[in-house]
């Protein structure tokens, strides 16, 4: 493993800690997958494309136009489709209408564009640096999302386990009906988690779109590597799972420099996620009868 | 014209297979069981090992259907509904990559899978081939609708939940019957698609077309009927509408997948545990009784 790999590897991962940070919180909240909420910051993407590119409004307001709708998109979801379903704890169907909100959010994004993909041209962040030690040349955007990482995890780390803010999210998260009668606002973080959650998702499908350019289907995949290692880490450590992301990321550039391995980049996330659930269940349950 | 729409009709045909022996798995039995693309995938690369005389190839392969459905028989109760779903997709993620790797399978770009005497793209044989493996799973499921057996396998369903109907019927070789049955449509249906096509790839094995047949499957429930002639519909209605009104078949697939989402939003969340909830209430109240 050369250092090139190393920080190649590094920089892709660091794209998807905005949407993994809001996975895990999303997910250690409502104690489900929420496999929608990705999809929700492209739909931010795309009206930031719209308002941007298309009705050539400043590009601040299309960015803070996309975050907005994507935050107000995610709590009204939430409320009508998955509210139900983390109060009863019913991971399983909230995990299935996440997956068909999954693919009809896609279906309408890809039928709308015609399947074509977007490229942003305004909202391109300049300039660029060739760094000779490590063989890369970080772009704007790299060098926004390495920022974006380096303040967001251990921010959000710091705000869940040390501030009174993240003690009542701690609280509704581990038990809502307890919460509610020690007189927590549960209704309230609710609502404030979606919110910072689906804003959180638009602004890493942004950051995305800038690097790979806009399509519907752009976010499958990511998706799926996210899931699969905040449950093999634990949803309820954002840190953890960041860690996690960045570590498989340099492993994924890592394989991908050998052409024969190359193709087996993809499937890393998977292993983990594999492996992790095997450990947790499958495992102790196989000792146990093997004792008796 | 008439070429166009008996393809569309065998492709449509074999597709249909799979949503069948998915909701064999799904729906019947109740596991979150997403991957029945792997069971067509491995048979679609069996099929093509076996035309390229790769002997060793197709044992291994043959190994691998085996052990998977062991290993998705037994996890299915020790992993929780949601994570056993992730799993099924990460299986299929595991799959592809390893089809992209390995040499002898081709790589990305894939393996000749044409047969010398059952010419690929020949639609008369493989629409009757197509048509024969459709009215097998039809028949499965209205065997299974109609038999003691099928009573079985409801029972089994809600032993998720109640753990005291386990003593009633032996879930797990009702379990492994129901996946050993299922992996075999799959694996016949994988088959005939590589041959029709004559090529195989590692996009066999895409989640996102596991993710698109799972939203058919959760939709059709668990009537032989529906499940046969709905998924039909809805794999020939592109091409076909294409056709016929003249507009682009892919987009009147992202027509198709959007409505068959709001159809899993709108019922199928709550039909998978009301409809539980209410068997295991009807079994504990006769058993009380």
């Amino acid at each position: 493993m050369n250092l090139d790999s190393v920080a190649g590897g590094l920089i892709s991962a660091t794209y998807l800690v905005p949407i993994s940070i809001a996975f895990c919180i999303a997910a250690s909240h409502g104690k489900y997958l929420p496999l929608w909420l990705p999809d929700v910051g492209l739909v931010g993407a795309y009206v930031s494309y719209a308002i941007a590119e298309v009705m050539h409004f400043p590009v601040a307001l299309a960015l803070f136009a996309g975050i907005l709708v994507s935050a107000l998109v995610s709590v009204a979801l939430y409320s009508g489709f998955f509210r139900g379903h983390v109060e009863r704890a019913e991971p399983y169907p909230a995990l299935l209408r996440a997956i068909a909100l999954t693919v009809f959010i896609e279906a309408s994004l890809a039928w709308s564009t015609h399947g074509y993909a977007l490229v942003y041209q305004r909202l391109k962040i300049p300039g660029s640096v060739y760094l000779s030690g490590l063989g890369q040349t970080l772009t704007g955007a790299d060098v926004v999302a390495a920022l974006g990482a380096i303040i967001f995890a251990p921010g959000l780390t710091i705000v869940l386990r040390r501030t009174r803010v993240g003690l009542v999210f701690r609280s509704v998260a581990s038990n809502r009906g307890l919460a509610w009668e020690y007189g927590l606002p549960v209704r309230a973080v609710d609502i404030a988690v979606l919110a910072l959650c689906g804003g959180l998702s638009a602004a890493g499908a942004i950051m995305f779109a800038i690097r790979y350019d806009l399509s519907a289907d752009m976010l499958g995949q990511p998706t799926m590597k996210v899931a699969a290692v905040a449950v093999a880490l634990g949803t309820e450590w954002p840190g953890r799972v960041v860690a996690g992301i960045m570590a498989i990321g340099v492993l994924e550039a890592w394989a991908q420099s050998s052409p024969t391995h190359a193709p087996f980049a993809s499937a890393i996330g998977y292993i983990l996620l594999i492996a992790a659930l095997l450990l947790r269940y499958a495992l102790p349950k196989l000792i146990r009868r093997l004792r008796r | 014209m008439n070429r166009i729409f008996l393809d569309i009709l065998t492709t449509a045909m074999l597709d249909s297979c799979l949503v069948a022996a998915q909701a064999l798995v799904l729906n019947r039995l109740g596991v979150p069981f997403a991957a029945i693309t792997a069971f067509s995938g491995i048979g679609a690369y069996i099929a093509a090992l076996a035309l390229n005389g790769i002997w060793s190839g197709v044992y291994l392969a043959v190994l691998l259907i085996l052990l998977a459905v062991a290993c998705f028989s037994y996890l299915e109760r020790s992993l929780p509904q949601d994570q056993y779903l992730l799993l099924t997709l990460a299986v299929l993620g595991i799959l592809r990559a390893s089809a992209g790797t390995l040499k002898v399978l081709g790589g990305q770009i894939g393996i000749a899978s044409a047969s010398t005497w059952l010419q690929p793209q020949s639609v008369t044989p493989y629409l009757v081939l197509a048509g024969v493996l459709f009215a097998v799973s039809f028949f499965v499921h209205l065997a299974i609708d109609r038999s003691e057996f099928g009573l079985a396998v409801s029972v089994t369903k809600i032993a998720r939940e109640d753990v005291a109907v386990r003593t009633l019927v032996p879930t797990r070789k009702i379990m492994l019957i129901c996946f050993a049955v299922a992996a075999a449509l799959a694996i016949a249906a994988g088959t005939l698609r590589a041959m029709y096509a004559g090529r195989v790839d590692p996009d066999e094995f895409r989640i996102q077309t596991a993710v698109i047949l799972l939203m058919p499957t959760l939709v059709v429930g668990s009537t032989p009927l529906r499940i046969s002639f709905f998924s039909l519909a809805f794999f020939m209605f592109p091409g076909v509408f294409g056709i016929l009104i003249g507009y682009e078949a892919s987009g009147l697939a992202y027509l198709r997948d959007m409505t068959l989402s709001v159809l899993v939003i709108a019922t199928v969340a709550r039909k998978v545990t009301g409809g539980s909830r209410r068997a295991a209430r009807t079994l504990s109240s006769q058993a009380k009784g």
